[in-house]
């Protein structure tokens, strides 16, 4: 069962610290974890374990204290794989309509007419039509979260970092989300990293599950999940996957680093 | 939603008529006062006399004259002195080194009161034009200076994280974020500038000038004419209003974002 596909991002024995008034603490330890091209990883743990810390080191916006972080060169004649990210906070400019900030992620140099297009695509597919000219404020949490993942994917990232992207969102809603992502993954074959403490969600998604302990932020287990999509959360794999998962959380002796189904 | 449109206007009313019930309430006061002798006449006129003053001066053209003076001293004032603001409130905004280098200067600095500055650019320019411009200029800098650098500064670092990852350059940056943002906080200081130009113009008029409402005042109490002080006196007062109220209205208009209805 070897996947031959290849290696988009390989994070290596990565540490990481964070010095507050002269105090040194170890936010990450040791990561190491391969992802491979077009893979959806989720990555689990608890609130303040590092999660968010990782991804920001992948795109570049927190240094890394050891070990290396090596990206694959860019496919289809680009020199460099592009990463996007949506944050775990919406983080639109609150000046700017939901079409604005759409088009604020378009990165390549594109015609009027082409950005609008593009920007209209994507506002039919996170479901804001209607809404083009709203100001972030006057929207929900959830809109403007949807804002904020359609501004990453208008970029066309290789990568794409989803930072508990459904956080804000109502369960139904989020439901819809997680298929909506599912949708585009498997469309446009991108390589997805999703932050979540909802073990439901990673299940759902992904192909591999990164589960994080806490203080210092610790890969405790990887758990890769076979199953064909579009998975039912009733299964009865899908209820072992998640009873395993769930045991990582209350025993933490288990050290275990991968979990084959 | 029909009681939300029937409230609306008469909230507006009562609202308004709230707002205007302390200054008649001082008119008024006023108006007994001078009626009942309780001071003299040459100190206090009357309501009436002072409307009958304001009328006849604006249609002989005096008043007009005078205003219109002052607010060419304004204009050119606030242009200057807010303009110099902005752009080195921006710098420093910007440049950390520029704001430590330049900030003991400025905290040593501003707190001067503008009066005591007056004998000193008649010193350096004499009693001309200049002399008004720069003490309206140096009125009207300091607030929006201080007022746009705290603007800048306070740029949320959570969105330029945002065009750091989407690899936008320096000028979209500014324009586009850092500037933005910086916008509330710099419409208070021009208008609180706007206000210290106005304020500043009759104080330099009242102590050098031959023209101008300052110089109005001043002259018609030399000259024994207590209705034009007092029109003099309100006039600066009802057009001090009316920019902010204008210069609310420009700022709620480019602040569409911040001001509009959530749905
Ligand atoms: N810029 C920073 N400076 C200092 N400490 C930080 C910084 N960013 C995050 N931390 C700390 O690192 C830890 C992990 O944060 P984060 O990655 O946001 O956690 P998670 O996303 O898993 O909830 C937290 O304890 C947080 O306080
Ligand atoms: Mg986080």
């Amino acid at each position: 069962m070897k996947d031959e596909r290849d290696n988009i991002l390989q994070i290596k024995k990565v540490n990481k610290e964070f010095t507050i008034e002269g105090n040194t603490l170890q936010i990450l330890k040791d990561i190491n974890l391969d992802i491979k091209d077009g893979e959806f990883v989720s990555i689990v743990g608890a609130s303040g374990c590092g999660k968010s810390t990782l991804l920001k080191m992948i795109i570049g916006l927190h240094s890394i204290t050891g070990g290396e972080i090596v990206v694959a060169e860019g496919k289809n004649g680009n020199s460099a794989t592009r990463i996007g990210i949506a944050f775990q906070e919406a983080r639109l400019l609150p000046w700017f309509t939901v079409f604005e900030n759409i088009e604020f992620g378009i990165t390549k140099a594109l015609s009027k007419a082409e950005r609008k297009e593009q920007v209209e695509r994507l506002i039919e597919l996170v479901g804001l039509k209607g809404f083009e000219k709203a100001y972030p404020r006057q929207l929900s949490g959830g809109m403007q979260q949807r804002v904020s993942i359609a501004r990453a994917l208008v970029a066309d990232p290789d990568i794409l970092l989803l930072d508990e992207p459904f956080g804000a969102l109502d369960a139904l809603t989020r439901i819809n989300m997680q298929n909506e992502i599912l949708e585009i993954w498997k469309k446009k074959k991108k390589t997805m990293i999703l932050v979540t403490h909802d073990i439901d969600e990673a299940i759902f998604l992904s192909d591999k599950i990164v589960v994080l302990s806490s203080r210092p932020g610790e890969i405790k287990r990887i758990v890769e999940v076979k199953d064909s999509r579009p998975r039912d959360r009733s299964s009865s794999n899908f209820v072992y996957v998640k009873k395993k998962i769930f045991k990582e959380f209350f025993d933490e002796t288990d050290i275990d680093v991968e979990y084959y189904i | 939603m029909v009681k939300k449109y029937v409230g609306k206007p008469a909230k507006r009313i009562i609202e308004f008529i709230i707002g205007i019930l302390a200054p008649l309430i001082l008119l008024l006061i006023w108006q007994l006062a001078a009626d009942n002798g309780w001071m003299n006449k040459s100190v206090l006129p009357s309501v009436k006399k002072v409307v009958e003053t304001g009328i006849k001066i604006t249609a002989s053209g005096k008043l007009p004259g005078h205003l219109g003076a002052s607010f060419e001293r304004v204009l050119i004032g606030f242009a200057i002195g807010a303009g110099l603001g902005l752009i080195l409130g921006i710098l420093m905004g910007l440049s950390p080194f520029l704001h430590k280098f330049l900030s003991s200067l400025v905290n040593l600095l501003r707190p001067v009161p503008m009066i005591a500055w007056i004998p000193i650019f008649i010193l350096w320019f004499g009693i001309g034009e200049i002399t008004k411009v720069f003490v309206i200029a140096l009125g009207s800098f300091w607030p929006v200076l201080l007022n746009t650098i705290s603007g800048i500064k306070s740029v949320d670092t959570k969105l330029l994280e945002v065009t750091k990852v989407l690899n936008k350059n320096k000028i979209t940056v500014l324009t586009k974020v850092i500037l933005p943002g910086a916008i509330p906080s710099i419409f208070t200081g021009i208008r609180l500038g706007i206000g210290a130009a106005w304020s500043c113009v009759v104080a330099a008029e009242m102590i050098a000038a031959t023209r101008g409402v300052g110089f109005m005042i001043t002259y018609a109490r030399e000259t024994a004419k207590p209705g034009e002080v007092f029109v003099g006196v309100i006039i600066i007062g009802v057009i001090g209003l009316l920019i902010d109220l204008v210069v609310r209205r420009i700022e709620k208009r480019l602040l569409k974002w911040n001001t509009e209805p959530k749905s």
